[in-house]
């Protein structure tokens, strides 16, 4: 009977503990939970050092710079559709690549839906932060400064949608699910007044520099520089000049170009932003699908044969101008604006140790000899040119195949400042004044070239500083969005071109090709034969070309009332 | 003998965890297992047989339960009439039972056998031969909670027996099941050793979350099925309907698979050795074209595009000869299956017991090699059911599962079957690589590596090992003063670990940079060995409260049972990465650099408690009745939100029970109509979804060179979340026809899923945060499902047939759809099957440019042989002159088949056995895409077929199954379209077996009581309806990249004495 009873006691047991549910009250043990974080100001600032992530460029495989006329990209993942085109197709003979991209819906591109995506969480987390530090009542001066640091990048996001997407819904806190989310888009000029109050409030509690430990977190300077980028976009002109001159010397021009994008050079007098890379967990792989196949890259990204035609020679002229002292049409890469050094790879120039080899030519027994550069597999230039800048050689133990760069990528520089300031003033006077030219021959000297000729008309200086801008931050990821913002179909070009060029080598005595000690083919002469065709790009240029990206069509279905930008609203 | 029992089993197991070894399958090593096991348990055996010698003689009765073909019977019970002395047989047919009086009547009841009455007369040996009779009205059947008379039960529920599931040579019970009942619907998807389970879908797809049925083994829930061994297996229960899954009703809504295991009986040990020994081989896989035909297709597609052509005939000539590396034909296929991997398995089991201690002992091994080097499976498992009668009126039970698997994958394995790097490459990398040069150094395809360099033994491994613990104890107390009445405490403890080891070594590979000169560059990798480790532990705790009771009053019969449960887990998980090591000789965590090394670990935890209650009523056995509920709280519902209420009905009418019906059909034996509705649960959704978290990111950011940490907001909360509810009706029928020549079970059913926890479409991104789940969906599902059953001896010849059928049709009623696709009736999901493929509809090929310019317009760069798409619609509802994303409309069924049917026959004759169980599906489709669909795919190859069927300028036929070539896909032709969609419709021989039991009288003088020896076929024959579905036809093969699916012939033999 002891037994049975020792039974019967378990059972009343079992059933006593059932009575109450606390066993089912639990707490995660792998997450924070809401209650706990914001009261800790260490915790706190975790959730901003999170937004400084948001700054990495979107556009990391050059995909934009590639719609201009700057760049041919082997590699569009997904933008082709960005701007309206619908579709091309690209053949190259010399090269035997080819490619092709096409996608039926151009409002249904999953990058362009991604982004709108991927930008709004990004916002949410701004606000999540903006909101829950602004609600504590005793806030010390590093939760204002948490706040500053958080409405700059709240600016900055809505920035990259406006000059995508032109005006889009404004939100300044996180929604809930019992919260309205059919929002309607915002007027393009509410969208700037909302960015400017942002960086206005920002720029009065960040401090000018951060010390050594803090270098890379929002500047005063930063947000200044910001808020007249947003004020250039928007053409309000006064303003850009009136938000400019409070940054003006507060920074300095770094003295090479070139090396401005090493990582020895981080955080120069010039850099007003960046984004910190810093191996191995950041890194950026944007490199790795622009070098050259021979260093281990992907080969995307091609400078263009017109981008490579704007570097001035040292004189001042251009390159193929007979009356100048450094004209050399055997090789047409000496004497030429310095930043051509520091943006683009080509024939015969030596990168990371070795000589590049965009030629061909044939041996004794007329079979033609590819260069490594466009023999080595498929992901050879289309242009000729591979990219250089940002590519920096320095760095010991690069890893070949994916070329994870921990430089920081620049986001705001003082030549951006100096050119920005010099077009906005340049639009707000009948004519230029000095200030106007001093700022665009500061950048020329640093780039070894001759000041601007004197007695520009108002026209004629904004070409000489779009064509600033275009040189000076090719492959900056801006290039573009200039661009568009100037409304300028012409830089939308079909015929970015390309050179080819033709090799004599060396022979011997069997008709093969001689080699040096390194086993590279000797090369004796070259031949360059530039071509104007290289690809069908087929943009809507002629009628209703629209200066914005289409809303994702996935958003419309899901929110009626936002309204399609332009042409996009009929998708042919 | 004394050294041997002191010999702890793990020793046994840790002898064979000797890492990369290279040995033939662990044959020796089983029978050394074998031996030691089988004389540890003679010794157990002997002792209980020690304990039946002590009862008075005068009143044993021995004898032995054989079938018509001398078989023993075993489980069968032996019931002296009219009293409770009651028995079954063990594993060898063999029965004691100590009788009131020797003039007593036996009656002996066998599962699918006609009873019979015995009369003792004095003899003290019994032997019983039992005749087949497939529907007994008195068979059992486990359902939740206990036992119910397969008569008067009223839900829908299928009994699949140990003999039918042990006939298949398969490492995993859950594919044994496919075909054998009717309700199951199922598809093996991967056939990956140690990972090959089948999905199993009861009744088909009813929501939009986890479809999973509830596994329950030996009555505890949430148990792993892979864990059991199939020669342990006594039956598996499938419970379908509201009433039957009621008791675990708040988690049945996807059904519930009861697996019961062997148990001992009162009778002398009987000693069984389960043994077969196969070899593999894939049972189908595509063909690639040999490196000529590539390179004469690519310059084929070159010439479709106006390109230059990059192969000449003086190369084509080369690879058509394949005499040197540079210019090889090499069918990838080929160069990485393993030929004849082993597959093995023995089970040595005792079982038997006196009137105080019964017991069933088993150890069991199971070994696969895989298809490609280093890929196995190796599986020990042990398992102890031991029964105790410690007083006359309680009863311990005490079982216990030991369980440690091995299995191995290539490095670059660890992603799955998806991505692993080793099966992309067989079905991308063109046959023009060679795979190792003259030097025999490997040669890399620059597209996927290499894939044979990638399985070398040197490049590394990825390991899982796998140990678990399964115990229960229950204690049983029938007091004598409450007839019927049973109280039951049971307690549980399971434990499982799991450990990943994964060493990755990189290869140096060497590119060919010159064919024509054979120039070969080496490809340094660029980091050094890396070593990663992740263990899991796991633990599940269960206290269970039960209460039957059972009385019957004149023709009323009524029983009841009450159930509490509390169920607590918890889990940690550790992980530790180290990387770029400086030699590869070591492979451990301590011979790594600290440089660049990382950790990484948390701890989830949770509980569960539930109420279940259970009433039945019958009236003569022929009104029946039966109430159900369960009410439950789960920690993953806010309070308040936690409970979840699931009541069930049923009633039965046994119409062949009434005298109207038994006067005027007599060619019917049994007829029962039942019905039944109730609701059951789900909660099977992310934990803490009703609280905002916030976690810390795995990136970091940098400032001032140093790292700091970031976080964010994890989740938006949902404070309302709770069950998903399935509401669930069946109509059935039960018939026996003919004296039991022809059987018949039928079920209508209709399932109504609601409160279906998925996100909402409709909310729009500036939301900004992935919206938490919300029991918004809405999913019915309705099919029927039948049994047809055939049984007939004549004489010495024996023979049965069974069809089993299950057809289940779903709609998505509300899945919170976007508004834009929900208003527009073309591209709408709502009111559509779950799951069904979207894409365009396609009108054969352009053949024409003229046909190009007046149709649709589907983009630039449209060429001849290119695929026509149907304009359907567009932004108004209208066809538009425009093909995109408005077109886009239902073009298929789902990847999980809709009906799928199973024949399974048998015969015997004198010592010879014969079984065949054939299984197939249809309503299936494959919507081809990647390296399936498209030649020249990423660089990749072409398939025989898309050579063989392609468009040709030449042959410009509208209607060619590929369309022209091109040296990458365009991205017209690669849409989803019904071009691109097979029929998945498919017939398997999935196992047939022939056999041959020996003589009972030429035994009995080796001391043998039972040998059989068999020959198998797993998976022999499968017939695919679509000629231009090449993978297997159950395989993930959208992509065409699969673990080919296992053919296996083997030879065992089933010993008992």
């Amino acid at each position: 009977m002891k037994k049975i009873s020792y039974i019967i006691y378990i059972i009343a047991v079992s059933l006593t503990a059932s009575c109450s549910d606390d066993l089912l009250d639990r707490k995660p043990l792998d997450q924070f939970s809401d209650l706990d974080f914001w009261e800790d100001a260490n915790l706190a600032a975790t959730a901003v050092n999170q937004l400084y992530l948001y700054l990495t460029p979107d556009d990391i495989f050059h995909d934009f710079e590639a719609l201009t006329h700057n760049s041919v990209n082997g590699i569009l993942w997904g933008f082709s559709h960005a701007r309206g085109q619908s579709g091309w197709n690209a053949t190259d003979a010399n090269t035997d690549r080819q490619w092709s991209s096409d996608m039926i819906h151009g409002n249904n591109d999953e990058a362009s839906s991604s982004i709108w995506k991927v930008t709004y969480r990004e916002i949410r987390d701004c606000n999540v932060a903006i909101l829950n530090l602004e609600a504590n009542e005793s806030k010390t001066e590093r939760m204002e400064q948490l706040i500053g640091e958080a409405k700059f990048m709240r600016a900055y996001l809505y920035h990259v949608l406006t000059r995508k997407y032109g005006g889009v819904p404004l939100l300044d806190k996180p929604l809930g699910l019992e919260d309205d989310l059919n929002l309607k888009r915002n007027t393009y000029k509410e969208c700037i007044d909302f960015i400017v109050e942002d960086l206005d409030d920002a720029a009065a509690v960040l401090p000018e520099t951060w010390g050594a430990a803090e270098r890379g977190r929002a500047t005063s300077g930063a947000a200044l520089a910001l808020k007249g980028r947003v004020q250039l976009y928007a053409e309000r002109w006064e303003d850009a000049v009136e938000t400019y001159e409070k940054v003006l010397g507060k920074y300095a021009l770094f003295n090479d170009y070139q090396t401005l994008f090493y990582v020895e050079n981080e955080g120069n007098q010039e850099v007003i932003l960046d984004v910190q890379f810093q191996s191995p967990d950041l890194v950026f792989y944007g490199n790795a699908q622009a070098v050259s196949p021979s260093q281990g890259g992907w080969g995307a990204g091609g400078p263009s044969q017109d981008l490579v035609n704007q570097y001035e020679l040292r004189d001042g002229k251009t390159w193929n101008d007979p009356t100048s002292a450094y004209y050399n049409p055997g090789n047409p890469y000496e004497n030429r604006d310095l930043r051509f050094y520091g943006t683009v790879q080509h024939d015969q120039g030596v990168y990371f140790g070795s000589r590049l080899e965009t030629g061909s030519g044939r041996d004794g027994n007329g079979n033609l000899i590819k260069g490594v550069d466009v023999e080595k597999n498929n992901d050879v230039t289309q242009t000729g040119y591979y990219l250089c800048k940002y590519m920096d050689v320095t760095q010991p133990n690069i890893d070949l195949v994916w070329w994870p760069a921990e430089t920081n990528q620049i986001i705001i520089r003082y030549a951006e400042v100096l050119l920005s300031y010099a077009e906005a003033r340049n639009e707000m006077l009948a004519a230029p004044d000095q200030n106007v030219y001093d700022r665009v021959n500061e950048v020329r000297t640093r780039a070894g070239l001759p000041d601007l000729p004197g007695g520009l008309t108002k026209e004629q200086m904004r070409e000489r500083i779009r064509k600033e801008r275009r040189i000076e931050f090719a492959f900056e990821y801006t290039y573009y969005y200039d661009c568009l913002r100037w409304k300028d179909k012409s830089r939308f070009t079909t015929n970015p071109g390309i050179v080819s060029i033709e090799y004599t080598y060396a022979l011997n005595a069997n008709g093969s090709v001689r080699t040096d000690e390194t086993n590279r083919k000797i090369v004796l002469s070259r031949a360059f034969v530039y071509k104007n065709y290289h690809e069908t790009r087929v943009f809507n240029l002629d009628t209703d070309f629209d200066w914005f990206f289409p809303i994702p069509q996935e958003e419309i279905d899901k929110n009626s009332s936002l309204v399609q930008n332009g042409t996009f609203r009929n998708e042919k | 003998m004394m050294n041997i029992k002191k010999l702890p089993v793990s020793i046994l197991l840790d002898a064979r965890t000797q890492q990369n070894r290279k040995r033939p399958p662990s044959l020796w090593h089983s029978c050394v297992i074998v031996i030691l096991i089988m004389n540890t348990l003679c010794v157990t055996g002997y002792s209980a047989k020690g304990n039946v010698a002590n009862v008075q003689q005068e009143r044993i009765i021995q004898g032995q339960v054989t079938d018509q073909s001398g078989r023993p019977l075993s489980g069968a019970s032996v019931t002296e009439k009219g009293t409770t002395n009651a028995t079954s047989t063990a594993a060898d047919g063999t029965y004691t039972l100590e009788v009131s009086s020797r003039k007593g009547i036996l009656l002996i009841n066998y599962v699918g056998y006609a009873s019979q009455e015995i009369p003792i007369d004095g003899k003290r040996q019994v032997n019983v031969t039992m005749t087949e009779q497939l529907s007994d009205l008195d068979e059992v059947v486990v359902v939740g909670y206990g036992v119910a008379k397969k008569a008067t039960l009223t839900s829908s529920v299928s009994t699949i027996k140990s003999e039918e599931i042990i006939k298949n040579t398969v490492g995993d019970v859950s594919n044994a099941l496919a075909g054998k009942a009717p309700g199951i619907i199922a598809r093996n998807w991967n056939a990956e050793p140690g990972a090959d389970a089948t999905t199993l879908y009861i009744r088909g797809v009813s929501t939009t979350g986890d479809n999973n049925p509830l596994i329950v083994v030996d009555g505890i829930p949430d148990r792993n099925m892979s864990l059991v061994d199939i020669n342990d297996i006594e039956s598996v229960t499938i419970l379908k309907d509201a009433s039957a899954v009621a008791p675990y009703g708040s988690r049945g809504a996807n059904g519930v698979i009861l697996i019961t295991t062997k148990r001992g009986a009162t009778g002398k040990p009987t000693i069984s050795y389960n043994l077969y020994h196969g070899t593999e081989k894939p049972t189908r896989l595509p063909e690639y074209a040999s490196s000529a035909d590539y390179a004469r297709m690519f310059n084929e597609a070159s010439k479709n595009e106006g390109a230059p052509i990059k192969f000449s005939e003086a190369e084509i000539a080369k690879y058509q000869e394949a005499a040197s590396p540079e210019y090889p034909n090499t069918q990838w296929w080929d160069e990485i299956i393993r030929k004849n991997p082993v597959q093995a398995s023995h089970n040595v089991s005792v079982s038997g017991g006196g009137t105080d201690l019964k017991y069933y002992l088993s150890l069991g091994t199971f070994r696969q090699d895989g298809f490609f080097n280093n890929t196995d499976f190796e599986r020990y498992n042990l398992r102890a059911n031991i029964d105790a009668n410690i007083t006359k009126e309680i009863t311990v039970s005490f079982d216990i599962l030991g369980y440690s698997a091995d299995k191995n994958r290539p490095v670059r394995g660890e992603e799955g079957y998806e991505t692993a790097a080793y099966l992309e490459a067989p079905v991308r990398i063109p046959s023009i690589y060679p795979v190792r040069n003259a030097d025999g150094q490997f040669v890399s395809s620059g597209i996927a590596g290499n894939p044979v360099a990638l399985l070398e033994d040197n490049a590394g491994y990825n390991k899982s090992s796998y140990r678990d613990f399964n115990g229960s104890v229950t204690f049983k107390y029938s007091p004598s003063y409450a007839p019927g009445l049973d109280l039951k405490v049971l307690g549980v403890y399971d434990y499982h670990n799991e450990v990943k080891t994964k060493w990755e070594v990189p290869v140096t590979l060497w590119g060919l940079i010159d064919r024509e000169n054979a120039l070969y560059q080496e490809q340094v990798p660029g980091a050094g060995p890396s070593y990663y480790k992740k263990a899991l532990f796991g633990n599940n705790k269960q206290l269970e409260f039960q209460a039957n009771y059972s009385r019957q009053i004149g023709d009323h019969q009524l029983t009841g049972l009450f159930v509490f449960n509390r169920t607590e887990w918890d889990g940690d998980d550790l992980e530790g990465l180290r990387i770029n090591y400086a030699s590869s000789i070591v492979d451990q965590m301590f011979a790594g650099p600290s440089d660049g090394q990382s950790t990484d670990g948390n701890s989830t935890d949770g509980a569960r408690m539930g109420y279940v209650g259970r009433l039945t009523y019958d009236y003569q056995q022929k009104y029946l009745f039966e109430g159900n509920f369960r009410y439950d709280g789960s920690m993953k519902f806010a309070k308040g939100k936690r409970w979840g209420f699931f009541p069930s009905f049923a009633a039965g009418w046994r119409i062949s029970e009434e005298p109207f019906f038994k006067d005027n059909v007599s060619f019917i034996d049994n007829l029962k109509l039942r019905a039944s509705w109730g609701q059951a649960g789900n909660d099977r959704v992310g934990d803490y979804q009703f609280l905002s978290t916030y976690g810390f990111q795995e990136i970091p950011y940098s400032f001032g060179g140093k790292y700091v940490q970031t976080a964010k907001e994890s989740r938006l909360a949902n404070p309302d979340i709770t069950w998903e509810t399935a509401s669930m009706t069946d109509i059935g029928i039960d018939a026996s026809l003919f004296g039991g020549l022809l059987t018949l079970e039928a079920d209508y059913f209709h399932k109504k899923t609601t409160d279906i926890l998925r996100p909402t479409q409709k909310a729009s991104s500036v939301i900004g945060i992935s919206l938490p789940d919300e029991n918004i969906g809405i999913v019915e599902n309705k099919g029927f499902e039948f049994l047809i059953g055939h049984r007939k001896s004549f004489s010495d010849f024996n023979y049965h047939a069974n069809v089993t059928f299950t057809y289940s049709k779903n709609k998505a009623v509300e899945i919170a759809e976007a508004e834009g696709t929900l208003n527009d009736p073309i591209r709408r999901r709502t009111g559509r099957q779950l799951d069904a493929y979207y894409g365009y509809l396609s009108e054969g090929l352009f053949t024409n440019e003229e046909e190009i310019e007046n149709h649709a317009y589907q983009g630039t760069g449209v060429a001849l042989g290119d695929v026509k798409y149907r304009d359907i619609n567009g932004p108004d509802g209208i066809p538009d002159g425009v093909i995109d994303g408005y077109d886009q409309t239902l073009i298929g069924y789902s990847a999980v088949p809709g009906m799928i049917f199973g024949l399974n026959l048998g015969a015997s004759w004198k010592g010879f056995d014969l079984s065949m169980s054939f299984q197939g599906a249809t309503k299936v489709n494959y919507l081809f895409s990647s390296y399936a669909a498209n030649a020249f795919d990423n660089g990749g190859n072409i398939q025989h077929w898309q050579m063989e069927e392609r468009w040709t300028p030449e042959n410009n036929n509208p209607n060619a199954r590929y369309p022209r070539l091109t040296t990458s896909p365009v991205s017209n032709n690669t849409y989803a379209s019904d071009y691109w969609i097979r029929d998945g419709t498919y017939v398997r021989l999935r196992n047939i077996q022939l056999g041959y039991t020996f003589g009972q009288d030429w035994l009995k003088n080796i001391r043998i009581q039972n040998l059989r020896v068999f020959v198998t076929g797993q998976n022999l024959f499968t017939w695919v309806k679509d000629d231009l579905m090449r993978f297997d036809p159950e395989a993930t093969n959208d992509r065409g990249q699969f673990y080919p699916q296992t053919k296996v012939y083997s030879v065992g033999l089933n010993l008992s004495f």
